[in-house]
């Protein structure tokens, strides 16, 4: 079931297109990403799903329709431009925006402690935001994100300023929502982050939608059928099934002729003799994809 | 007006506390009273327990209970009525001053020339200066020559020194401007009770521009717009403001009637408040009104400027009728039934610090309260209702610059 429907949403800035007939939906138990270039258009799609903005035609729907006062504290969200109060302490500051989202004193206060504890903040509870460092405020921002236990998260660039060790953490906590049935928007610049969790994706460039699908549909969509393979004894100038090779760092890639699939490709290569230590089928990785499908856009508007 | 979504009280909750919280704030509401009664405590101490007034406390460390001797080489200086013996000493030789002001026992003295009659020359010669004892002597022996130049005539000298009792009467007593003329409380009153709702509102409205753009500034704003409305924040915000302001002023206005109240046991203020019943009645809600109407203004101005620094170059358009209520404050108390005065009075810019002033001042019909607080309710409700729309998401998360034609085309009509 979806828990967040867009449908053609467009929104303008003066003479700005901000977003152009973006659709999507968001399940439960996925994590989402919403990828594209800064100032693509990403923020603003956000903000038309919480409501922030309302955008010129189309519509979004949250949990089941429009939103409303009980849904927004149903709502996780964490935006790009972080913001915490500097002068309070981090505990108050924390209550407080629990507090907006509906929680009561006495959960507040039993959930608090708990939240600060998984993310390692409880010695620095007291101390002011402003004396907190960018990563620790980063996850005081998180525990603002989670701790009402939202069924939407929507979350801009989570992994900003931490450590690989927090980074490891943030990614099992958003796991462990994931599992907990919760439909998740995450945006970020960084592909490896969005390999290893999302489960489905929207690429958007100049306000519109340029790449939709689940992560295994748009690597099978993008992959080739070039292989890489580390030969044990030099490779024979030509190979029958081969059309190109090419050196690549000790290996070679090899291009195979029309219609040839690598695993007959492999099979062949065995049939002539060519002795191989390793074996890969290449994929593209999703940086890869995301530079060619921009590009292939900005050629599509020139 | 758009809607609330049910976080007023949090948003009130959290910015009260915040705001009663800060050192600051804390420190102005103890240290503004504790300060002048540490000095006046202090002064009395020092003093012993004979100072009557705070104004006697000051003019007694300026002034000096010692003395002036007089020479008087002219002749005129016959008599020396009663209440000039404590204040005037009469000397035949100007060695015998001049040594007993040497030895501390004279404050100086003056030396009445011989041709004084024709020249009016009188030297004064003393060790340091006093201006205040030197004003009071200098007048008191220029009493003590009137006295002298009419022969010591007790009768003369009195109506000399009071020309005239002249007794006023009105034609109509209800209508006409009765106030006591000669006292300092006739227009030191007025004056300070407007200099304090001037002072109260102006701060504590200026605050909100600031409370305002300090949220776009550090960024939580998108974080309390993904949480609750902006209807919210701004309500929230203007109530905590004025809450602790009120709370301010409770205990600002506690110390001065415990000081009043401590009259009986050693001193006064320089004139009697009067802070009757009327004018908390009347001046606490146009207080609370008063501080709507410019908090919000302020409010939608910290809603469009993207900092506080560009939204407080504006802030003089609004606090402009203010100002110019207080600037003529004087006139107010002089012609309290001017046309200006009425006008001001009505006039819903400056009504909040013009009706506790009148009400202090005693002159001001029924109808002129029930006309200006109407006014005064329906404009900042309407000014509320204009505010609400500078409120929207897309303008507390625009950096874009302040434009005064887009706040009041937003204000007045809404987009």
């Amino acid at each position: 079931m979806s828990k967040i429907i867009v449908n053609q949403i467009s929104k303008r800035f003066g003479k700005t297109q901000a977003v152009r007939d973006i659709s999507f939906d968001v399940r439960a138990g996925e994590i989402f990403g919403l990828l594209g270039p800064n100032g693509c258009g990403k923020t603003t799609s956000i903000r038309i799903i919480l409501d922030i903005y309302q955008p010129d035609s189309g519509f979004a729907e949250v949990l089941g329709g429009p939103m409303s006062a009980e849904k927004k504290a149903k709502i996780g969200y964490l935006p790009e431009e972080r913001g915490l109060y500097q002068d309070v302490p981090l505990d108050r500051c924390l209550t407080y925006l629990a507090s907006l989202k509906g929680m009561r004193d006495e959960d507040i206060k039993a959930k608090l402690p708990v939240f600060l504890e998984k993310f390692d903040l409880s010695a620095h509870a007291k101390k002011k935001t402003k004396e907190l460092s960018k990563g620790m405020q980063q996850k005081g921002q998180l525990i603002a994100t989670l701790m009402h236990d939202p069924e939407v998260i929507i979350i801009d660039e989570p992994f900003t300023a931490l450590d690989p060790i927090n980074t490891q953490l943030v990614k099992d906590v958003l796991d462990e929502e994931r599992q907990k049935g919760k439909a998740i928007i995450m945006c970020t610049h960084q592909m490896s982050q969005v390999e290893s969790l999302c489960d489905r994706l929207v690429l958007v460039d100049q306000g519109r939608v340029l790449l939709m699908g689940g992560l295994d549909e748009i690597n099978d969509r993008f992959k080739t059928d070039e292989v890489l393979v580390k030969a044990l004894t030099p490779l024979p100038s030509s190979i029958k099934g081969v059309k190109d090779i090419m050196p690549m760092n000790g290996n070679h890639k090899l291009t195979p002729e029309e219609g040839v699939q690598p695993s007959q490709l492999l099979k062949m290569l065995m049939e002539q003799g060519v002795a191989l230590e390793s074996y890969k089928v290449l994929v593209p990785s999703l940086d890869e994809i995301f530079i060619r499908v921009v590009e292939e856009g900005k050629r599509k508007d020139e | 007006m758009p809607k609330t979504s049910g976080n007023v009280w949090n948003v009130f909750k959290y910015e009260f506390l915040s705001l009663v919280k800060r050192r600051s704030f804390i420190l102005s509401l103890v240290l503004v009273p504790l300060i002048p009664m540490l000095i006046i405590g202090g002064l009395r101490l020092l003093q012993g327990k004979d100072v009557p007034s705070i104004q006697e406390v000051f003019v007694k460390e300026l002034t000096n209970p010692l003395p002036f001797g007089i020479v008087d080489e002219s002749g005129l200086i016959k008599q020396y009525p009663e209440w000039s013996k404590m204040r005037f000493i009469a000397f035949e030789e100007e060695a015998q001053a001049r040594e007993k002001t040497a030895a501390g026992e004279l404050q100086g003295f003056y030396r009445i020339s011989k041709d004084y009659l024709s020249s009016g020359e009188i030297t004064l010669v003393k060790p340091e200066v006093n201006m205040v004892s030197e004003l009071a002597e200098t007048k008191s022996l220029g009493e003590l020559i009137k006295f002298n130049l009419i022969d010591g005539d007790e009768a003369l000298y009195t109506r000399m020194t009071n020309l005239m009792d002249v007794e006023t009467r009105y034609l109509d007593v209800e209508k006409a401007d009765t106030r006591d003329q000669s006292s300092g409380a006739t227009f030191g009153v007025p004056f300070a009770i407007a200099l304090f709702f001037y002072m109260l509102i102006i701060i504590s409205s200026n605050q909100m521009l600031s409370a305002i753009s300090k949220e776009k500034e550090n960024r939580t704003i998108e974080i309390l717009l993904s949480s609750t409305s902006p209807m919210d924040l701004f309500l929230g915000k203007v109530f905590a403001r004025g809450a602790a302001t009120l709370l301010q002023t409770t205990v600002w206005l506690g110390t001065i009637l415990l000081v009043s109240m401590l009259n009986n046991s050693g001193f006064t203020l320089p004139f009697q408040l009067d802070l009757s019943p009327r004018l908390l009645i009347f001046g606490l809600p146009y207080f609370i009104v008063g501080f709507l109407l410019f908090g919000s203004l302020l409010a939608g101005m910290g809603a469009m400027a993207p900092n506080t620094r560009e939204g407080s170059q504006y802030m003089m358009i609004v606090n402009a009728p203010l100002v110019f209520a207080y600037i003529s404050i004087n006139q107010i108390i002089a012609s309290p039934t001017s046309t200006m005065t009425t006008f001001l009075t009505l006039f819903p810019m400056t009504s909040p610090i013009v009706i506790p002033t009148r009400i202090v001042i005693g002159i001001l019909p029924g109808w002129q309260i029930a006309a200006s607080f109407a006014i005064l309710l329906i404009t900042t409700l309407l000014v509320m209702r204009g505010v609400s729309h500078l409120f929207s998401s897309q303008t507390l998360l625009s950096g874009e610059k302040f434009n005064i034609k887009t706040f009041f085309r937003t204000l007045v009509f809404g987009k």
